[in-house]
This record gives C-alpha cells, structure tokens and sequence, in this order.
C-alpha cells in the first residue's frame, strides 16, 4: 500500500500539533476579537467597545461554568427525533438501492475483488454520509429560525452554547446510526460479492507419475490440474503421494479443499473463499539506502520518475535498500520473520521480458554488522510477495565478514567494522545473532546487473498477527465518521449566522476546498502553477499558458498585488480548512487487506477534536450575539 | 410608593431602531419607553398592528436587543440567560415544532428547565388537563388546529410554573369560547399571584383581564394607566340606586334642576375601550409627538 504521508507516532506528534493548534487557534481567536471590537465601535462607539467586549468574554466563562449536560441532551435529542420523523432513513433506502445495482459495474472477476468492492462501499458511504450531514446540519438551526421556533428555545433558560452543541451532538448521533446501518450492510454486501466456490471433478486432476503413491515420498506430486472457473478465475491443484490435496492461491484467496470416497467415488469438496478479506497489521521500519561505496544515504538513485516515493538501488553493486525493525521479539515471531513486500522494478533493457529479475534479502545486525542471505526470489512488479526469514540460520548462508555503512564524516567506524573477523558458529539464531536490542536490519539487494529495484519505506514490513476482519472494516467506517463530524460542525458553525441555502453553499465549499487542501495551501501561499487566483483567471481569460512569466506591466504588478493580500487572506482560512482527502487512508488500509492502526486513528480523532472545539466556540459566540428575533 | 421588589419588569427609555444592512435607519419601532409593571398585575399593551407592542415583548426577553435605553426583568437585564428561569412566553403564533405531540413538546420545554422527569411527568399531565387536551395528546402537532396550537402554546409557556407569563395576540386566532377559556385562564393566573403581560390589539379582551393599560402608538407610549380610570368620563355623573323612595328621587331632581342640569342616570358613566383606542389614534394623528394623557402619570 502506498503511504506518501506516514501518520507520526502519536506521542511524538501530539506536542507540535498541540502547538501549532494553539497558534492557529489563537490566531483566529485574535481576528475574531478584532471584528468584534470594530463591530462594537460602530454599534456602541469607542469608548463602550472594549468593556463589551470583555464584558461578552466574561459571559462566555459564565455560559461554560452554567452549562448543562442534562439540556444539550434535550436538545440533541430533539435533533435525533426530528431526524427520525423527516425520514433520515430513507438514506439507507438509497444505500441498499445502491448495493443492490453494484453488482451491474463491478466486476467480480477481477484480480483484486475484495480492494474493488472495499473502495466501493466505503467511497458511495462517505459521499452519501457527507452530503446527509451536509443538508441535516446547515439546515437545521435555519429552519429553527424560518419557523420561530427558536423564540420558544432562547426564552428557556437555554445557552446558546447548548444549542449549538447539542445541534452538533445529535446530528452525529443521526450520523453514526446510519453509517452503522451502512457499515453492516456493506460488509454483508462485500463478503457476499466475494464469496464463491469452485467446483473439482476427478476428471480435473491428471496424474504426473504411474508409479504407486505408497512407494513414494509423502510430500511427492502424484496429480495436478484446475478447478473450474468461477468468478472469473480458476486455482491450481496438486494431490500429494499420501493422499493430500492442496488448493493455490489465486486473486488473493485460497479455498479448503477435502476428498472423499475412494477409487471410482472419488469426489472434492471445495469450500467457501478464504482470505479474500484481510486486516493484515504490518509493522513498519525505518528505511535508509546503502551507496555504492558502502555511504549510508537517505535516498537512493533517482531513474528518472517524476514522482519521488519510491528511489531505486543498482542491481549487481554493493547498493542495497535498507529497513531497521525495531521491538523485535521471540515473543511476538517466534518461528521467524515474515516478511511481505511489493517493490518496484526499472529495467535499464528489456532483455527477455518473460524473466524476472533476481533479488535478495539479508538480515544484519545492526551492531556487529553479521550478515547472512536468508531469500533469493524473483520479483514481479508491484505484486506482494510473501518471504519467510527462518529463525534457523545456516552458516553457509552467513557471510565471513560483516558488511559495513559508512556514515559520512565517521570513515574510521567503517573500516573498523570492516577488519573485523567474526567467530563462525555451526548454528546460527535471528534472534541470538542478528537481533540486537530488538532491533535489526533487513537488507534488499537487486541481483541483476543494470537492473534496479525501488522501494519506498511501507513497501516492506513484518507482517504480524492478522486483526480481526469485521472489526477493521468497521474500524474502516471512523474515518467517514471522523468527516462527517467535522463537516457537521462547520454545517452548525454556518447555520448559526447564515441562511439555509448559504451556510449549505458555504459548508459545501469547506468541503470542496477541505478535499484539495493541499492545492489550496499552493494557492494561497502563490505556489500554484499559474500563480495566485486572480493570476490565473488573467491566464484562463487571456489564453495564457501556466508557465509562461507575464509581461512585465502595471497591471501585472497590480495583479500580484492583489494576490499577495489574497493569498493572506486565504491562508487563514487554510489554517481552518480540514484535509479531507486524509482519511482516506481509512478505507485505503482496508481495501488493501490492511489493519487500520490505532495510532491514525487516535491522530486523527485528536484532529477531529481540534476542529470541533474552535468551531463549536465560534457558532457558540455567533449565536450568543445574534438577534435572535431580527 | 411601591417598593423596589414589587417591580418585575422595568424599562427606562426604551428605544428599538430597525437599520438595513448598510446600517442605514429602516423605522424606529419603539421610542423611549418608561414602563414598570408590578408583582400580580395584569399589564396590557395596546397598540393597533406596527405600533411597537411586539417590539416591547421581544426587548423584555432579549430576542432583540435596544438600541438604547434599559431593560430590567425579574432584577435581571434582558441578556442574562437566568432570567428565563422564571419566565413564560407565549408568542404570536405558537412556534412549536410540528413534529412532536403535545406530551413530546411539553417534556422537551421541561427539559429545558432541568425539571426531574417524575416531576415533569406529572407538569405535564396536569397542563393537558388544564389547556383541555388530553384527547388529542398523541397527536403530532402539525395535526393541529389554530385553537389547539394556542393552548398547547399556552402549556409550555407555564411549563416552569412562572412569575412572570408574557403573552403576546393571546387570544389572536381563537373562536370566541377559546377566547373566553383563555380569558379565564389569565385570570387564574392572576388569582395564583403570577403577574401577567399581555399585547393585543382586540379591545374586548383587554378590557375584560387587564388591571392596567398601555396604549402605543406608532412606537410611542400614548396612554398608560388603570384600565377603570381611563376609561372613566370625568364630566359625567351616574347614579344608579336600586329602592330609592320617591321622595328621595324628587329631591335629587330638585338639585339636579337648581343646578340647571337634566337627571340621566346617577353615577360614573364608562366608555368602551374602544371608544378610547380611537380617541387616542385620533388624537395622535392630529397632533404627533411623544405624550402620555391621563391615567397615573397625569397626576
């Protein structure tokens, strides 16, 4: 699975993100005060100003100190009823039409079912889930004040800041339910879509050898052949001299398969697909290059892609990529490590395309620098391949002398580690002789001359115990309910000031803006091709290209003028924009046969926090002061 | 003089501006309204349609905010959210959600009020008793009719047992024995030590529950006092005497004649309300300008 940006460590993340949140917090807090006190100038005159303003922040204490749980949940709840009586429900009708003629475009057949029907269900939820809170949450306060009701409320002994939260709080309880109801129904749907059979007759099975099974090695091929084809693919079969029968994998499943009857009765039995759902919990290491003079680098050699997540190694050289694992245990792999991995292959000539090009693995000891050649394969490009390091090493494999890094500017280290003769041993242990500490090195090699391999830091892991599949399939859902509840929260932020129609414009537009915020950060900080908004609408309307430099006038002084103010003015929105497009990563783990970690989903819940909080604040004091009979 | 405590709510130069978005002046919906209104009285205010009574409402409860001058409810100012504490508010037309029943919608309000539910359960039974509808408290109120919507409206405004109701139009849409429960109730209510203050534009009813009267007009306050002095003709004497003997009656006669003045009736005589309303209107219309006739602050 590709990870351009790898979720930190919560622990050493929370601290920057704390920081930078109270700055951007503060940063708004401060403008918001600002207009407040311009606002107030004009309304009460300068002198009255300030102590108003106080005054108002002084109430806002207060309104916090008198808040009441009991209330916000009487007004959530009243949010939840009215969900139910305008028939949210219907949503899901929507949903389950939808699955229902799923299966018309999307073709079962194909090598990566499970992935094709995962991105399905969770893109067609996110989209309707995200519109519902869209429509429930910039419409409701509106219509409280198109129909009055709100009179009835603000005459209670109500705080406008339980309005607002418990607007917020009952949408998502609305929220959730649906996006449960949808979860459940969507994984019936996908594991229904990939659940198949195939069907095994005596006939499928030819004999490799006329000698007689009993006189054979147990494990000796005695029969192969096929299944038949069902959802659009068949297995290989092999049957073995003591009678055994085995099923391959194919589009990333496997079945069980079990003969019965004897002789002329012979019958298989295949069972239900397995494996086509995975939640597979990769542990991830740190990825480091090794040059071709033994230099430890950060990067390796660049062949000319233009998209830099992955950097290539020679292949024949001493060039090798570089993953160190740490929390390596005979605990948690007691047999061994397994290893997965999905490189990418550049071939500098074609040569027999058919031929796969050769490659290695190595583990190494971080700190004395053994090393022994545990894996020779032939790799495919960007297909996962499954390696298995035993825990048993054999002294063939293990080198005489341990392989060095140089690290630039510490030669001497390097040449010590180099002179240095280990003890050989009869047998080797992973764990009593290449792991150190819980760490240690696995070393990929490209083995064909002129030929390179390139991999980026997710694309090898240790691949630990599986999670549970339904559980990381609903886990999948936190990301859509993560959106939704920040969507919700701008939805109630705009409804409290704004009309129906506009604050649904408006969130609308948070939304739009939130899912390219990468490209509205370029923008607004005039790193764009084409320059700023303005700079390109000149470009779009004069038929100018997104290269080439204006000529050098004083409207085109005038226009960068603008657009450096702009370009201010829309880094503060930045600052306030979510990134949507980030969970993603949500269904992507899962569609790839991932386990969704914790750490992401503790990250982004912080995040999720960080949003609703300021926002609550801001619908909080927007309403307070809004006249409400106006 | 009354003492502090007993003034519930008081507004001193009271003044509503409405302005456009450019901030540019629209109409002055309320000008410099003093006002005071005591524990258990029942206050009118009168005013024909635009003429500010609705405005006054909003500013007591803080749905909108003065332009200038001062409210003071229950001792608290309009903003302060604890005054709603003891306060009920019945408005114009009853904005309720239509979604929810009777029982759902008297729950919710007392929800509002963190009122402990088995004390709540028992609010609300007795309001639909009291507003007469228990038939027809399972029914989503959108099934309403105007009638109903004005009682059940009328519930959730006491739904805190408060000190002070403001009703605003409270009998505005009801058939004349609706008017007259609705009548009846205020009365209770006043009966119960509860001060009341109600707008309306219908004479008849004001006339009928109200202790004291305002009458605004075109955003001012025209007349304001207790609603038996000014509807009292001060030139005109009633008597009315029930087993006067003849003799009695001649000598009166005599004085009246003595005086050169004809016996009609012995006693003070009333004018309608209405007949006051459109005095006052008239009288306004001829001579503009901010003034108040008669009652308590004539003296």
């Amino acid at each position: 699975m590709i990870i351009e940006n790898p979720v930190p460590p919560y622990l050493e993340w929370i601290g920057k993100a704390t920081l930078n949140w109270l700055i951007s917090v503060g940063a708004l807090a401060a403008l918001f005060a600002l207009i407040a006190l311009v606002f107030l100038t004009i309304r009460k005159g300068p002198k009255q100003a300030f102590p108003a303003l106080i005054g108002g922040i002084r109430g806002a204490l207060d309104d916090l100190f008198k808040f009441s749980w009991r209330r916000t949940w009487a007004i959530a709840s009243l949010a939840i009823r009215e969900s139910i009586r305008k028939k949210v429900v219907v949503v899901c009708v929507v949903f389950l039409a939808l699955l229902m003629f799923a299966g018309w475009f999307l073709d079962p057949n194909g090598k990566d079912p499970a992935r094709l029907c995962a991105s399905f269900v969770y893109q067609s939820t996110t989209y309707l889930v995200l519109l519902l809170a869209l429509f429930l949450s910039a419409l409701s306060l509106p219509s409280d004040f198109k129909t009055k009701t709100i009179y009835t409320i603000v005459t209670k002994p109500v705080r406008s800041s339980e309005i607002v939260l418990g607007r917020v709080v009952g949408l998502t309880v609305v929220g959730t339910a649906i996006l449960v109801l949808m979860a459940i129904c969507s994984y019936f749907f996908v594991s229904n879509t990939l659940n198949h059979t195939h069907v095994v007759g005596p006939e499928d099975l030819v004999a490799t050898t006329e000698a007689d099974p009993a006189s054979l090695a147990p494990t000796t091929v005695v029969a192969k052949g096929q299944t038949r084809l069902a959802n659009g693919h068949k297995h290989e079969i092999e049957q073995y001299a003591d009678g055994s029968i085995q099923i391959f994998e194919e589009n990333k499943h496997s079945h069980a398969i079990e003969r019965v009857g004897d002789g002329d009765l012979v019958r298989y039995k295949v069972g239900a697909s397995e494996g086509s759902l995975q939640a597979k919990v990769p542990r991830y290491g740190k990825i480091k290059f090794r040059g071709e003079n033994g230099f430890e680098k950060e990067r390796g050699i660049n062949v000319g892609e233009e998209w830099e997540y992955r950097s290539y190694v020679a292949g024949a050289t001493d060039e090798a990529v570089i993953w160190t694992f740490e929390g390596v245990t005979p605990e948690r792999f007691p047999q061994g490590l397994p290893v997965e991995m999905t490189i990418s292959v550049f071939r500098t000539h074609m040569g027999n395309i058919e031929k796969t090009i050769m490659g290695a693995l190595y583990v190494r000891n971080p700190k004395t620098g053994l090393i022994a050649e545990t894996n020779v394969f032939n790799s495919e490009k960007y297909t996962t391949k499954a390696l298995f390091v035993d825990r048993e090493i054999d002294k063939a494999k293990v080198e005489a002398r341990p392989r060095s890094l140089k690290k630039m500017g510490d030669e001497a280290s390097f040449d010590a580690l180099a002179a240095v003769d280990l003890p050989q041993k009869d047998a080797y242990d992973l764990f009593d002789d290449f792991v150190v500490d819980g760490k240690v090195e696995i070393w990929l090699q490209c083995l064909d001359s002129q030929q390179y391999f390139g991999a980026a830091e997710p694309d090898l892991y240790l691949r630990a115990a599986d999670a549970p599949v339904f559980a990381n399939f609903l886990k999948g859902y936190l990301g859509v309910w993560q959106q939704m509840v920040i969507l919700i929260s701008f939805g109630v932020l705009f409804s409290a000031f704004l009309s129906g129609p506009v604050a649904m414009a408006s969130t609308f537009g948070i939304l739009i803006a939130g899912f390219s915020k990468t490209l509205f950060v370029e923008i607004a900080h005039l790193e764009a091709l084409g320059g700023g908004p303005i700079e390109s609408f000149n470009r779009l309307v004069t038929h100018e290209n997104m290269m080439s430099d204006l000529s050098n006038t004083f409207s085109t002084h005038l226009i960068k003028a603008f657009d450096s103010v702009s370009g201010v003015f829309l880094s503060v929105i930045g600052l306030a924009l979510p990134s949507f497009s980030d969970y993603n990563f949500y269904a992507d783990c899962v569609a790839n046969g991932y386990d969704v970690p914790w750490n992401a989903v503790a990250v982004h819940m912080t995040t999720t926090a960080a949003f609703a909080i300021p926002l609550f604040m801001v619908g909080y004091a927007i309403l307070k002061n809004r006249e409400v009979a106006k | 003089m009354e003492s502090v405590s007993d003034v519930v709510v008081e507004t001193k130069n009271l003044t509503k501006t409405y302005r456009d978005f450019w901030g540019r002046q629209k109409v002055r919906a309320l000008k410099a309204l003093d006002l005071q209104v005591k524990r258990g009285e029942i206050f009118g205010l009168l005013g024909p349609n635009g003429s500010g009574k609705t405005t006054t409402i909003k500013l007591l409860l803080g749905l909108l905010f003065p332009t200038s001058g001062e409210v003071n409810i229950l001792g608290r100012p309009a903003s302060d959210v604890a005054k709603n504490e003891r306060l009920g508010y019945l408005p114009e037309e009853s904005y309720l959600y239509r979604f929810l029943n009777a029982e759902e919608t008297l729950d919710f309000y007392g929800r509002l009020f963190n009122i402990p539910a088995a004390v709540r359960k028992q609010r609300v039974a007795q309001l639909i008793q009291m507003v007469g509808l228990e038939s027809a408290k399972k029914r989503q109120l959108r099934e309403y009719s105007k009638g109903m919507t004005r009682r059940i409206g009328l519930a959730q405004a006491l739904i805190n047992d408060p000190d002070l109701i403001l009703l605003d139009e409270p009998t505005s849409g009801l058939d004349p024995i609706g008017t007259r429960n609705m009548k009846n109730l205020i009365l209770q209510l006043k009966e119960q030590g509860k001060t009341v203050i109600m707008s309306s534009h219908l004479l008849g009813d004001v006339q009928d529950v109200c202790d004291r009267v305002g009458v605004l007009y075109q955003g001012e306050l025209k007349e304001l006092g207790r609603v038996e002095d000014l509807l009292k003709i001060v030139e005109q004497t009633e008597i009315r005497v029930d087993g006067l003997s003849d003799d009695a009656k001649r000598k009166i006669e005599a004085i009246v004649a003595e005086d050169k003045a004809k016996l009609l009736f012995c006693g003070n005589p009333t004018t309608s309300l209405e007949d006051l309303f459109h005095d006052i209107i008239a009288e306004s219309e001829a001579h503009p300008g901010k003034r108040v006739r008669g009652g308590e602050n004539a003296q």
